[in-house]
């Protein structure tokens, strides 16, 4: 075929088969598309970073000595990280489709949507977004308040059940003062909480029935618990109690 | 009626003339119907025949895509890319097909390449061009095509970077490793 040849035939294809060139706007669209892709999962990104940051902050790091690394091990928020995971990745892919994407090596671009991940996460976590979108998952998601938040609140229950330990979590009672209360564990135990030189509140929260919190002190007998502090349970409203005839005999955690 | 004074227009005119007038195209195709049947051909080995029909498939694809086509661009590398995106697509079917048995490579390209090696010029033998045609064949698809662009389509880094879509360090990298693998394929077949 000669060149002459191919462009004519070229032609009358283009002729024969009514062949048109897409409209522009077609490929903006998908440009722009692709952008808007990568602008959604690095907002679901930096949302899952946001609850990362809040669960992971919110863990009682100060309490390392007595709570040890498994226990911290266990209370990762696994599923958000997935997500992360996930989304930087989604990130990744549509950026890699955007016009510019294919000058960027693979490291460069993930570690650029995780940093924005991060970044935004932060000052979601900031506005308490993390915060809100956690306990919002937690009550309207079944199956993920029993997969991933129930495993969670049991593994925080035990590891706070150990008076022994100077560890002791349970619902209020009745309050004489802020420094001597009555309180019920999760095995359904009364202790008299106090402490005479004050107890200190670790946040702000009204000390009344039906609290749940948490208390760090030592032990003094069998119904006497000398509180240092206290902090109100996290979250304070979400899980019911195990039924307390059921309630499993606490692993202690040396 | 063609209007031929369109032969004198830049690449970046005639796609908008195209737009307007289709006819216009064909002025596009003749101007890169040679470099870019030469470049399938090398890529794919295929023989004229098949090599035109993917030819005439590739400007097709670039006419229904005419109006993605931007002045940022340039229009050959743009063309490239295409051409090279529906040759890797149809790889597997075309490589049953191809036979490989013609030399697609002009003596100059290949001593271009033959300094670049510090290989003996004396490749301007036909024997030793088809050698070294056949080392750069026996390569894996990646290391030829960026070997094929670089050396025998005299694109640049960026533009390779382009009609590939890969980063520039990638380029360096595939082009790096293509020559040291062409080095043993060429040591292996010259001994």
């Amino acid at each position: 075929m000669t060149e002459e040849n191919i462009a004519k035939k070229v032609l009358e294809q283009i002729k024969s088969k009514g062949i048109l060139p897409k409209p522009r706007w077609r490929f903006l669209l998908k440009d722009y598309l692709i952008w808007l892709f990568f602008g959604l999962t690095i907002i679901v990104g930096s949302l899952a970073s946001s609850i990362i940051i809040f669960m992971v902050r919110s863990n009682d790091w100060d309490l390392y000595n007595r709570l040890h690394l498994p226990f911290f091990l266990k209370t990762l928020p696994y599923f958000w990280i997935i997500i992360l995971l996930v989304f930087v990745f989604l990130a990744y892919y549509n950026f890699k489709h955007t016009k510019s994407g294919y000058r960027h090596r693979f490291y460069v671009i993930l570690l650029a949507a995780v940093f924005l991940s991060f970044f935004f996460g932060f000052i979601f976590h900031l506005l308490r977004v993390g915060e809100a979108v956690e306990y919002r998952f937690q009550r309207a998601m079944p199956f993920y308040r029993q997969v991933f938040s129930r495993p969670n609140f049991e593994h925080r229950l035990q590891a706070w059940s150990q008076p022994e330990l100077g560890l002791l979590m349970g619902e209020v009672i009745s309050v004489e003062t802020p420094d001597n209360f009555e309180l019920e564990d999760f095995g359904g135990k009364f202790w008299t909480v106090f402490n005479n030189e004050g107890i200190i509140y670790r946040r702000p929260f009204t000390l009344k029935q039906g609290v749940r919190l948490r208390a760090i002190g030592e032990i003094i007998d069998e119904s006497n618990f000398k509180a240092f502090e206290v902090r109100p349970d996290l979250p304070p409203e979400t899980f019911e109690l195990p039924v307390k005839e059921n309630f499993p005999r606490l692993r202690m955690i040396k | 009626m063609l209007n031929e004074s369109a032969t004198d227009k830049t690449d970046e005119e005639l796609v908008k003339l195209t737009l307007i007038d289709q006819d216009n195209f064909y002025f596009l195709v003749k101007r890169y119907q040679g470099k870019l049947l030469g470049y399938i051909r090398k890529i794919s080995g295929l023989n004229p025949e098949d090599a035109e029909d993917l030819l005439q498939e590739v400007f097709i694809k670039i006419y229904q895509n005419l109006a993605a086509f931007d002045a940022g661009m340039k229009f050959s590398s743009w063309i490239y890319r295409i051409t090279h995106n529906l040759v890797i697509s149809n790889y597997r079917r075309l490589k049953t097909k191809s036979k490989m048995e013609e030399f697609l490579f002009e003596p100059e390209q290949i001593n271009k390449l033959a300094d670049d090696f510090n290989i003996n010029r004396e490749m301007e033998r036909a024997e030793e061009r088809a050698v070294i045609y056949q080392a750069i064949n026996s390569l894996d698809i990646k290391y030829k095509e960026v070997l094929i662009l670089k050396y025998f389509e005299n694109k640049d880094y960026r533009e390779i970077s382009f009609i590939l879509k890969k980063p520039l360090g990638t380029v360096g990298t595939l082009l790096g490793r293509a020559k040291s693998n062409l080095k043993e394929q060429l040591i292996k077949k010259l001994k």
